[in-house]
């Protein structure tokens, strides 16, 4: 018989995985600490959480929860026609600061939501240079301080990009490394919640994308191969044929190389 | 359902890791922490199809690429099982798995190669790929360490799709890049050529090439790429 552990997977993966841990694990130890306990419930709660919404909200109370200063936390997710919206919040006001921010066009949570890996703070935001008018209109609204941090990185659509806010009503809080680390760590379970809850409507978008990728770098390195050939050039001689042939006929590369590749026998190019 | 503690762990070491300043993909990371957890000596990510067309996403080193390459060579090997078949496929003495993979066995055990253990990466009805789990020692996975590798294969599936919304990173997601296996795609191209043959039969010549000579796929087309191999050798 084969050495083979193989089983009815869809039951075997739900054993396997309820089984417990017996091992001893360096990571496991600030499951004791009264943080990493606050995470242990944020992740068993995001693996329940049936929609986006219902996820991101354990977040924003989770991130309530463990940063001290926080005032307002929000989550601000950017579409792609580039509006924020503002799908939970611990206070409605988070909704009109995103509000303010759609409409003067700059802002933390805009900029954090836009920008790869980036967090914005500001420990003044009354005198804050960087935001000129949302500074202003946000300490009316009673804010002194602000730590935005970026959701999924350097999002395309049709996956939203989005920011973690905190907002504080103290002056020069939220800008200390404690603050940022677990602001990271808890934007990153958002992301990955995200990534998760999104994951089954957009995989067979991406999958559809991956795939083409995947198969048009195939045919664009046999085209290559195929001019190579025929001309006696090298790889990026023959990389940048292929490019002017593909502007010159006004066709798609991926094509052009799909029928090169297809129907080389029969083609003749110019200058062949 | 996932137990949740066993989940928050691993996610907090992909995490964790994925703070490092080497960050090149959320899969590459997984790689690494499924080496360091599960106790096997390499880890890798491919993307498949049922066709031929496959993408390294990641390895842990070059013998797991050297694995993923010669499943690669060969058209069959476990991930490649476990993709077709979407059920993992773990093999814990694989001398003794007999004529199971003709092209892949006898080169993997000659790389040392003794245990495998293959996931499927699914998101909903889609398969994306496999987590390939390489070992030098045979023998089952404890119960424990087969469950990470589980929740593994599941972080390594929303590792891919965020790996390949992101611009950065990833250079396998950059569809203006040449894949992993470019140089084979274009060797068949030059050898399609040059017997007036189709693209796929020049593959098939190319593979048979690496079969009777033992030599990588990689290692054949760049042969053919540097001109080191004459053509004509691949006539029937």
């Amino acid at each position: 018989m084969y050495p083979m552990q193989n089983d009815d997977w869809a039951r075997d993966k739900a054993e396997f995985a309820a089984s417990p841990v017996h091992a001893p694990h360096p990571a496991g130890n600030t499951d004791s600490s009264p943080l990493g306990r606050q995470f242990a419930q944020l992740t068993a709660l995001l693996l329940n959480a049936d929609t986006v919404a219902e996820a991101l909200e354990h977040v924003v109370r989770a991130t309530f929860a463990v940063v001290p200063d926080a005032d307002v936390v929000s989550v601000t997710l950017r579409s792609a026609d580039g509006i924020l919206h503002t799908p939970v919040e611990t206070d409605p006001i988070g909704a009109e600061l995103d509000r303010l921010q759609n409409r003067y066009g700059h802002g933390p949570c805009l900029e954090a939501a836009q920008e790869a890996m980036a967090y914005k703070h500001s420990g003044d935001l009354a005198g804050e240079p960087a935001w000129p008018r949302f500074g202003p209109a946000a300490a009316k609204l009673g804010f002194a301080s602000v730590l935005s941090t970026s959701l999924v990185p350097d999002a395309v659509p049709p996956r939203l990009s989005g920011a973690l806010n905190i907002f504080s009503r103290q002056r020069g809080k939220l800008g200390d490394d404690v603050v940022r680390d677990r602001a990271l760590l808890l934007a990153t379970h958002a992301s990955l919640a995200l990534a998760h809850t999104e994951a089954v409507r957009l995989a067979e978008l991406q999958e559809a994308q991956m795939r083409r990728a995947v198969d048009s770098r195939d045919v664009i390195g046999q085209a290559k191969g195929i001019l190579m050939q025929r001309r006696g050039i090298g790889a990026d001689e023959a990389f940048d044929l292929l490019r002017r042939m593909s502007q010159d006929l006004n066709v798609k590369l991926a094509e052009l190389a799909h029928t090169l590749a297809a129907r080389h026998t029969e083609i003749d190019l110019l200058g062949d | 359902m996932v137990d949740g503690r066993r989940y928050q762990r691993l996610w907090r070491l992909v995490t964790a890791r994925a703070r490092g300043r080497d960050f090149s993909g959320w899969a590459g990371v997984v790689c690494v922490v499924a080496v360091e957890d599960v106790g096997v000596d390499g880890a890798a990510i491919s993307l498949r199809s049922s066709g031929r067309a496959q993408e390294l996403a990641a390895a842990s080193g070059s013998w797991a690429r050297g694995l993923e390459e010669l499943q690669y060579s060969a058209g069959d090997g476990p991930g490649v099982e476990a993709f077709t078949t979407a059920r993992p496929v773990f093999v814990t003495e694989l001398d003794r798995a007999g004529q199971r993979w003709p092209g892949f066995l006898d080169t993997a055990t000659g790389l040392g190669l003794a245990a495998v253990f293959s996931f499927p990466l699914q998101a909903g009805a889609v398969r994306l790929g496999t987590l390939d789990l390489y070992r030098r020692e045979p023998g089952a996975l404890p119960a424990d360490r087969l469950a990470d590798a589980a929740v593994l294969a599941d972080l390594a599936t929303g590792a891919l799709l965020i790996d390949a919304a992101s611009g950065e990173g990833a250079s396998w997601a950059q569809a203006d890049l040449p894949g992993h296996y470019d140089d084979v795609n274009v060797a068949a191209g030059m050898l399609a050529t040059a017997l007036r043959i189709s693209v796929d039969d020049a593959f098939l010549r190319l593979r048979a090439r690496a079969f009777s000579s033992g030599e990588p796929l990689l290692g054949i087309a760049r042969s053919v790429l540097d001109r080191r191999l004459r053509l004509d050798l691949f006539l029937d």
